[in-house]
């Protein structure tokens, strides 16, 4: 099973890609103001992201889907 | 011992053949028995194991196709599974689309139209700050959960869209300018499937049997595209990009193996005629799954 972690975006450069699903600093997603990403991992969380909390699917869709990270603007 | 059973093609069969008369053909790799007054034919679908699977939040594929496709006229396939719950409004294709500069498109799902349908539009970028609505937001039934083939294509400067071999009827939207015969070929492309940039998100869901022809087929081939509500063998229509998301020959996990539902999606193998130039690579996770059209 998937977990998701929030992390600030001044943390990417501590993000081991070899432990999570996300391909590199520059494919990640970021808030609407740039301040923040996530990244997605199976089962235990790295090392790196002690202490960050974790989120199941539907509850990174349940943030992912509020205005921090959702613009309206869809043209 | 086994019997080997005479070959035809769909074209060149037989003319005056005689009750119970039997063939292979290998266009279509349908056996066909002629009843006495007609061919019958029975076929097997092609075998499909695997789709691709995206979990809603960041993952896609990037990718190029050919640089000369889609010129002018050209067809795209693609089956997808999009729940309607828990996932954002979001683009299928893209390409350079409001790229400075370039001429970009994207055709875009709406699952949040009041009616709770799934809308489809196309949108096209100048470069320079213009847009054209191309198809303005058609209703599709995208976001009801079950496997749909969608068909997106262009004849002679007009747009076509088929769901499940059905044509749509299509309208136009705000037209900043007339794309109906833009160039929407590139030699510097940037084509994504489930592109996660837009602004609801990316799609969550499944794709399967994503393919590109460098012309329009007709409403008989695509009625030809599945086959027993199911993804039908590509071969005979020739495609110039045809990837299967894990049941091509070649197609690897993420570590190098063969593709098992879970799996990182790894290499994928193009089985269209054009072999350069025509790439999807995953991005953020997009994993192999067992869900395939039915």
């Amino acid at each position: 099973m998937r977990n998701y972690c929030i992390i600030n975006s001044d943390e990417v450069s501590s993000v081991n890609f070899d432990q999570v699903a996300e391909t590199s600093a520059d494919t990640l997603r970021y808030s609407i103001d740039g301040t923040q990403t996530f990244v997605k991992y199976e089962g235990t969380q790295p090392s790196f992201l002690s202490g960050k909390q974790e989120y199941t699917h539907s509850e990174i869709l349940a943030i992912l889907a509020t205005d921090e990270w959702t613009s309206d603007d869809i043209i | 011992m086994p019997t080997t059973i005479p070959t035809t093609t769909s074209s060149t069969r037989p003319g005056s053949p005689s009750t119970g008369d039997a063939y292979f053909e290998t266009d279509t790799k349908n056996y066909i028995i002629y009843d006495g007054a007609n061919w019958r034919s029975f076929g097997s679908n092609i075998s499909n194991r695997f789709s691709a699977f995206y979990d809603g939040t960041d993952d896609h594929f990037t990718g190029t196709l050919p640089t000369t496709l889609m010129s002018s006229d050209f067809t795209t396939s693609i089956w997808l599974k999009v729940p309607g719950s828990a996932v954002a409004d979001g683009a299928i294709y893209a390409n350079n689309y409001s790229a400075s500069g370039k001429l970009g498109w994207r055709l875009y799902f709406d699952n949040q139209d009041a009616s709770g349908n799934g809308n489809l539009s196309l949108w096209v970028s100048d470069g320079s700050g213009n847009f054209d609505n191309a198809i303005a937001n058609v209703s599709i039934n995208l976001g009801s959960n079950s496997w749909t083939n969608l068909v997106w294509g262009r004849s002679s400067g007009t747009h076509f869209v088929y769901v499940n071999a059905s044509q749509v009827t299509i309208t136009q939207g705000t037209q900043g300018f007339n794309s109906s015969t833009s160039n929407f070929a590139d030699s510097n492309q940037a084509f994504k499937i489930f592109e996660e940039t837009i602004g609801g998100g990316p799609i969550g869901g499944y794709t399967d049997e994503f393919a590109v022809w460098d012309r329009a087929l007709s409403t008989s081939e695509i009625g030809q595209l599945k086959k027993n509500d199911k993804p039908s063998d590509l071969s005979s229509l020739a495609p110039e990009v045809w990837f299967r998301f894990g049941d091509a020959n070649g197609d690897q996990d993420s570590g190098g193996g063969s593709p098992a539902s879970g799996d990182t999606i790894g290499t994928l193998v193009n089985l269209g005629s054009v072999t350069t130039n025509a790439t999807l690579t995953q991005q953020n996770g997009v994993q192999y799954n067992s869900d395939v059209p039915v």
